[in-house]
């Protein structure tokens, strides 16, 4: 029997003024090819 | 070429203005939207009766948090409400200083069990509920036609991670399976039983999952 975890993201904080260091925390990555390379996004450009 | 003589030709059809290294790199970026060409660039249409978004919609959104304004207005004479709220504010520090609200390691569920296949192939039925969640999720689990009376072990079943490094030459990553015991239940008279547990930080897509051995209920 399987369950199936979600992938959990969360950043901190939730706001701040300019140049505030945001700290993304992903939990629940898979280890599968396809399901362990994620991009982050702000702005629509890519960040890392 | 061709891509470019297209996009000239599209630019003229149109009469776009704009650099035609601009119009390519507006095309790349709405490749898949439904957008006329001669508004290809201009901002994205907005219907008024519809509530409008209050950040970007290519931004992520910095919701301020939502605390309700009288949790706060204490006065004086509600001496029992300050020590409440005091009270619930110790205990919520607390939590967070102990990570009380951080879901388990797999490791930390019980100890590491050998990973078996059932010697007489799978009895009994299983099942989990809610069948998905994120870490933290309690789950309950619950499995009949299993013998009465037998003494089973919960076991999540996980990989474990390493770096496949020989001497300079790195080749991948390696993962093995490997089971924790979250619990040993024993089925009634019946043969059922209920266990609950909370869903730990572990790796997602479908890749971890529980069983039961000695018996080896599973698998429905």
């Amino acid at each position: 029997m399987n369950f199936s975890l979600d992938m959990s993201v969360e950043t901190s904080p939730k706001e701040g003024p300019l140049g505030t260091p945001i700290t993304v925390t992903v939990k629940g990555i898979g280890w599968r090819p396809l399901f362990n390379s994620w991009l982050l996004l702000y702005d629509n450009r890519f960040t890392g | 070429m061709i891509a470019y003589v297209l996009l000239r030709i599209a630019a003229r059809l149109h009469r776009l203005t704009m650099p035609a290294l601009r119009l390519a790199e507006l095309v790349c970026q709405r490749l898949f939207l439904r957008r006329p060409v001669a508004e290809i660039d201009k901002p994205p249409p907005c219907n008024p009766s519809k509530p409008q978004l209050k950040h970007s919609p290519t931004n992520w959104n910095f919701d301020m948090l939502d605390f309700p304004r009288t949790a706060l207005r204490l006065r004086g004479d509600d001496s029992w409400r300050v020590c409440a709220t005091s009270l619930a504010l110790a205990l919520l520090t607390c939590l967070i200083a102990t990570d009380g609200f951080t879901a388990p390691l797999p490791s930390q569920l019980g100890p590491e069990v050998a990973i078996t296949r059932p010697r007489d192939g799978y009895v009994g039925r299983l099942n989990v509920a809610p069948e998905n969640g994120p870490a933290g999720t309690e789950v309950t689990v619950t499995a009949d036609q299993l013998p009465p009376n037998q003494e089973l072990a919960l076991v999540w079943r996980t990989v474990k991670g390493n770096w496949k490094v020989d001497g300079p030459e790195y080749h991948g990553r390696d993962f093995k399976p490997v089971g924790y015991e979250i619990a040993k239940v024993k089925s009634d008279n019946d043969g059922r039983l209920t266990a609950r547990f909370v869903v730990p930080e572990d790796l997602a897509s479908r890749t971890t999952s529980y069983w039961s051995r000695a018996t080896g209920c599973s698998r429905r």
